[in-house]
């Protein structure tokens, strides 16, 4: 799931003008998943503007099914229409697709996307995946390096692992190359950490601009 | 009338205290309402924000002695909660509202009595100062 994180207040407050509807919209994906930005949070997030000692003519509170969806951002339409500004408190993807749906409003973003990621137990979630589009889980075991490495090295470990931990955290992050060489060792394919492997295609990632996915199959 | 505090009690070491005090004859003013959960350890940021938003001066969470939780640690689960909507309150400026928690032994009525009396004190010189 996406994972993000609210925003302070005081930034939210600092970004919205005076006297003006403010429509408060949650996702009940994977915001609501990670305590940031569902129904639950909209009700506090709503509350707070409510109270708060700026002046704004009216905050309503409402929560969709998916904001990186059309279909459900249409539902919302008639409550968009009589708001001045929409708060979202869905990932970049939600607060971008509001914009492209409502393009006559201002849509700003009450959260900080950070990273695609596993909850991990109670208010702990972990990184796990960069979105790379060069996928190489079949050799490391199904433990990402690009990701959970702190150096991003396809050769670990490095000279800065210890006791099974990563030099950058050695309190809170396990070494990734440790943790790829011990499941290897349980599958008994350690063979496969014999393999060089080279630089990684960096052309898939982000860094040609925003990437699409076309499949001529599933159009209409 | 001076404006309401909700106290969220919980079922147990707290919901005793507050029967010990009124045995004892301690009464509260009017404008103290109560609310029974099973344990603290359910009250959440919701129910808080929305009972100061709908006319609440203050909402005290009444939990078992620290330690002493029937529910293991539903206590000290709420204490955390009712400090993120403290200093969500503080950060939004939020003024005139309280969130507070408090915990409380089965035969604390007297005590009991004067802290709350205490935060309908505070709340009414911070409404006269509105």
């Amino acid at each position: 799931m996406i994972v993000a994180e609210q925003k302070p207040i005081q930034e939210i407050l600092a970004m919205l003008p005076e006297h003006k509807k403010v429509l408060v919209v949650g996702c009940d994906t994977c915001v609501t998943v990670c305590l940031a930005g569902g129904e639950k949070e909209v009700k506090v997030m709503t509350a707070a503007l409510r109270m708060a000692p700026k002046p704004l003519a009216e905050v309503t509170g409402i929560s969709i099914e998916r904001q990186c969806d059309g279909e459900f951002i249409t539902e919302i339409s008639e409550q968009a229409a009589q708001c001045d500004i929409i708060l979202s408190m869905a990932c970049g993807v939600g607060v971008q697709m509001m914009s492209d749906f409502f393009p006559e409003k201002p849509v700003l973003p009450a959260l900080n996307t950070l990273f695609m990621g596993s909850n991990e137990g109670a208010g702990y979630w972990l990184e796990r995946c960069l979105g790379c589009g060069d996928c190489v889980l079949d050799l490391t075991a199904g433990i990402c390096p690009r990701t959970r490495c702190s150096k991003g090295l396809m050769n670990g470990p490095c000279g800065g692992s210890e006791n099974g931990k990563c030099e950058v955290d050695p309190e809170n992050l396990d070494c990734a190359w440790n943790l790829i060489y011990q499941r290897l060792k349980s599958l008994n394919r350690l063979d496969s950490l014999m393999a060089i492997q080279p630089p990684q295609d960096w052309s898939k990632s982000h860094d040609g601009g925003p990437r699409r996915l076309i499949r001529e199959d599933v159009k209409l | 009338m001076a404006d309401s505090i909700l106290i969220i009690h919980c079922a147990e070491g707290a919901k005793k205290a507050l029967a010990r005090m009124s045995e004892e004859g301690h009464k509260l003013p009017p404008q103290f309402k109560t609310f029974e959960l099973p344990c603290t350890g359910s009250v959440n940021e919701v129910l808080l924000m929305e009972n100061l938003q709908n006319g609440s001066a203050g909402v005290v969470v009444l939990g078992c002695q620290k330690e002493n939780c029937k529910h293991m640690d539903g206590n000290l689960r709420a204490e955390r909660k009712v400090a993120r909507v403290k200093k969500l309150l503080s950060e939004a400026g939020v003024e005139g509202k309280f969130v507070e928690m408090i915990f409380t032994a089965p035969d604390e009525g007297k005590r009991l009595h004067n802290t709350l009396l205490e935060f309908s004190q505070a709340a009414e010189a911070k409404g006269k100062r509105k």
